[in-house]
């Protein structure tokens, strides 16, 4: 069985579609990337999947089940901002999350003094969410997310806001609950933070899906046209070249984007003429390099990466 | 149902736990009893010792005012401790009477010179009496400022032109005789129910009704404004910080309704009763101590406590809701308090209403009052208080207000199903419409 079905699903607001005929379908015990960038509909099509907005067209299948009748307890739902109390103290706090979701308080206490340990805050359960940081506020709403036991895991954009050493804390704790059979669905707009883990994704953009499916298909299907090189000197010469569809440059070394068809040692030659070369690689394409070969777009456009969020601004909400 | 119980007990523990709650919730006693005790207070300081100049050019009116006064102790040369304490002492004040009257003067000239008398602050106030009691303008009472000739001077003025003009018809009574003739009268007050029962008699009896009536009502008022708005900021900040969406992926919106409105219910109800408790005690002991305010407790109907608590949770499940889908289409507490005007004018009109009804508790104004839905919590209080309302009127009244509430139950459930995830601006009407057919 699936986990999660999308049909066609399609929300409509005044002035623009929000999310325009989404489908796709999550493997039960997949780690699911749902993927894109800022304002593309992610929110919004978890907003639908979880029943928290009506979609104007289209079907959502939980656990083979229709969510509108059957609840979206088997849901955990991480929101992409916080949505904590902020004047009440973390126990308290955790405790009412796992009741609105049907846990009684035993069990929930029990719970909660678990999480807490692993995330090592046993120390703020006492205090307001406000004296929290924003790092801690995101872990308190991570337990508040699995404390019901939910088998299927909804995160939007869980890494936004942590430190590296607590995204990887935070990634280790989903790679161990998927380990023990709980499917993840994850949204991010930064998507070389998920790439590893995701064994599946959906690609959207201005609400429609660009590509759907396992990871490892899509990579396959859309070929091995990109190259790495790893250089010293001034990398600008690989814009003018014929064979180079796009470039992006990082310094000291360049993710390159060929022409279909094009001889990748062209490329090698031309490098060596210009600068001192220190590596030259045919690599898996990135999930930004598919992601704009798809779209079409630009480097500019690749608001996939994080320099990038900044010049995108805030995408309109709802 | 245990998840409506677990956001019934947040929005309880949550608030009744504030400081501010339970400072109000003790405090409010003290305060409400200040309040209702400071016009007697005010008033009880009177306007003091005046110089009132007298101009008397009637001849005789001078002499029986001044006689008037000084029979009941209105004058600085009168003992002041028996110059107090009359009706609650309400009317302590006492004149040092000036007679700046000149033989021949007109009514007109003299108030041209007592003006500027007045203007050179010779004295407080001054009265002019011409010799034609009935005349127009016969009478001018000057003083900086526009508040009326006092009472008491008004009353002694009255009775001294009823001596004159019994002097003048030759009908030889003395003053001591009219004023026997002209003393008021006392009209018991006798309330009676349609079953011809009387309900109570006496002043302090129906006093003490509608003052139960009137504190429960302000109550009402007090509640439904002060925990309304408190239902509206919380939905408000539900929005703000996003937690609506946590909570709508683990109830319905009806469910978090139901369970808010009630929890935040729960609380209002806790602090009455705290308040109810300390006006028993506080009656109880006023009673001891001044045992003639047992006829104003006497006079208090113990079904009005029933009626209260009915009356409470229709009309605050009606106010509550409606604040609840105010908060919910708003984003900034600034937002809100505009969009709550409507809403905090109907809670004010009704208060208002009272005072209407009050004086004429069965008129048609006081019925449809009573019977509007938004109104009745107050007014229909009211009447159950001082007046006797038909049975058909009170069921009327119950079943409108439990339609109104599941109609706007229906509504704020729309209205928050679309609002609550809509950031940004504040809704337009005809946007809240298509919100309500679209949920």
């Amino acid at each position: 069985m699936n986990a999660i079905e999308v049909e066609g699903i399609t929300k409509r607001y005044e002035n623009h579609v929000a999310v325009d005929g989404v489908s796709f379908t999550v493997p039960e015990g997949a780690i699911y990337g749902l993927l894109g960038p800022n304002g593309a509909g992610k929110t919004t099509s978890i907003r639908m999947i979880l029943h928290i907005l009506h979609p104007d067209a289209g079907t959502v299948r939980v656990l083979g089940r229709d969510p509108r009748t059957a609840g979206t307890d088997c849901v955990g739902y991480l929101p992409e901002e916080r949505g904590l109390y902020q004047k009440m103290k973390v126990f308290d706090q955790l405790l009412f999350l796992a009741e609105i979701k049907g846990v009684a308080r035993r069990p929930a206490s029990e719970r909660i003094t678990q999480w807490l340990q692993k995330m090592g805050i046993s120390d703020w359960k006492e205090r307001k969410v406000d004296e929290l940081s924003k790092g801690m506020q995101q872990k308190v709403q991570f337990i508040g997310t699995v404390l019901h036991q939910p088998p299927i895991l909804i995160l939007d954009e869980p890494f936004s806001g942590l430190d590296p050493v607590n995204v990887n804390l935070m990634k280790d704790i989903v790679m161990d609950l998927n380990r023990r059979g709980t499917t993840i669905i994850f949204s991010a707009h930064v998507m070389e933070q998920v790439e590893r883990m995701c064994s599946a994704i959906c690609l959207i953009n201005k609400g429609k899906v660009v590509v759907e499916g396992s990871l490892a298909r899509i990579k396959k299907d859309c070929g091995t046209n990109s190259l790495v090189l790893g250089f010293e000197g001034d990398g600008n010469f690989l814009r003018r070249l014929p064979e180079v569809e796009g470039v992006d440059l990082h310094g000291n070394y360049a993710e390159i984007r060929m022409r279909d068809g094009a001889d990748p040692t062209r490329i090698l030659e031309a490098a060596m003429s210009h600068v001192k070369v220190r590596r030259f690689e045919v690599v898996e394409p990135t999930l930004n390099n598919i992601f704009i070969d798809l779209v079409g777009g630009t480097a500019e456009e690749a608001l996939g990466r994080p320099d990038a969020e900044l010049a995108a601004g805030e995408a309109p909400h709802v | 149902m245990s998840r409506v119980f677990a956001v019934i007990r947040r929005e309880y523990m949550v608030r009744v736990k504030k400081r501010s709650f339970i400072v109000l919730t003790l405090l409010g006693p003290i305060l409400i009893a200040g309040l209702y005790s400071l016009p007697i207070l005010f008033m009880s300081f009177g306007a003091g010792d005046q110089r009132l100049a007298v101009a008397d050019l009637s001849g005789v009116m001078g002499d029986l005012l001044r006689a008037d006064l000084a029979r009941n102790n209105h004058l600085v040369s009168d003992d002041p401790e028996t110059g107090k304490g009359m009706g609650l002492g309400l009317e302590n004040d006492r004149y040092e009477f000036l007679d700046v009257t000149q033989p021949g003067e007109s009514v007109a000239q003299a108030r041209a010179r007592l003006n500027k008398e007045l203007g050179a602050d010779r004295f407080d106030a001054y009265l002019i009496m011409g010799d034609d009691p009935d005349a127009e303008n016969n009478f001018i009472y000057g003083s900086h400022s526009s508040s009326a000739l006092h009472r008491s001077v008004d009353r002694a003025l009255t009775r001294a032109a009823i001596n004159m003009r019994s002097q003048r018809q030759s009908l030889g009574l003395d003053a001591e005789a009219l004023a026997d003739l002209t003393r008021p009268v006392r009209v018991l007050p006798v309330r009676v129910d349609k079953s011809g029962k009387e309900v109570s008699s006496g002043i302090g009896q129906q006093l003490g009704a509608a003052g139960l009536a009137w504190g429960m009502g302000f109550i009402f008022y007090i509640t439904f404004l002060v925990w309304g708005t408190a239902i509206m900021r919380g939905v408000i900040e539900e929005k703000g910080s996003r937690i609506m969406e946590v909570l709508l992926a683990s109830i319905t919106p009806t469910q978090f309704m139901v369970g808010k409105v009630t929890g935040i219910g729960l609380v209002a109800l806790t602090q009455i009763v705290v308040w109810a408790a300390c006006a028993f005690f506080g009656s109880i002991w006023g009673v001891a101590a001044v045992p003639q305010l047992a006829e104003l407790t006497s006079g208090i109907n113990p079904a009005m406590f029933g009626w209260f608590i009915l009356l409470f949770l229709l009309g605050f499940a009606i106010y509550a809701l409606l604040f609840a889908a105010v908060g919910s289409m708003c984003t900034t507490d600034q937002e809100a308090q505009q969009a709550a005007q409507p809403v905090l004018l109907l809670v004010v009109v009704s208060f208002f209403a009272m005072f209407a009804v009050q004086r004429a508790p069965d008129s048609t104004f006081a019925v449809a009052a009573s019977i509007f839905p938004l109104s009745s919590p107050l007014v229909m209080l009211l009447r159950l208080g001082i007046t006797d309302p038909p049975w058909w009127q009170i069921m009327l009244t119950v079943a409108l207000m439990v339609v109104t509430i599941l109609a706007v139950a229906w509504l704020a459930a729309r209205i928050f199903r679309v609002g609550t995830l809509m950031y940004g601006k504040r809704a337009t009407l005809p946007e809240l419409w298509r919100w309500v057919r679209a949920a």
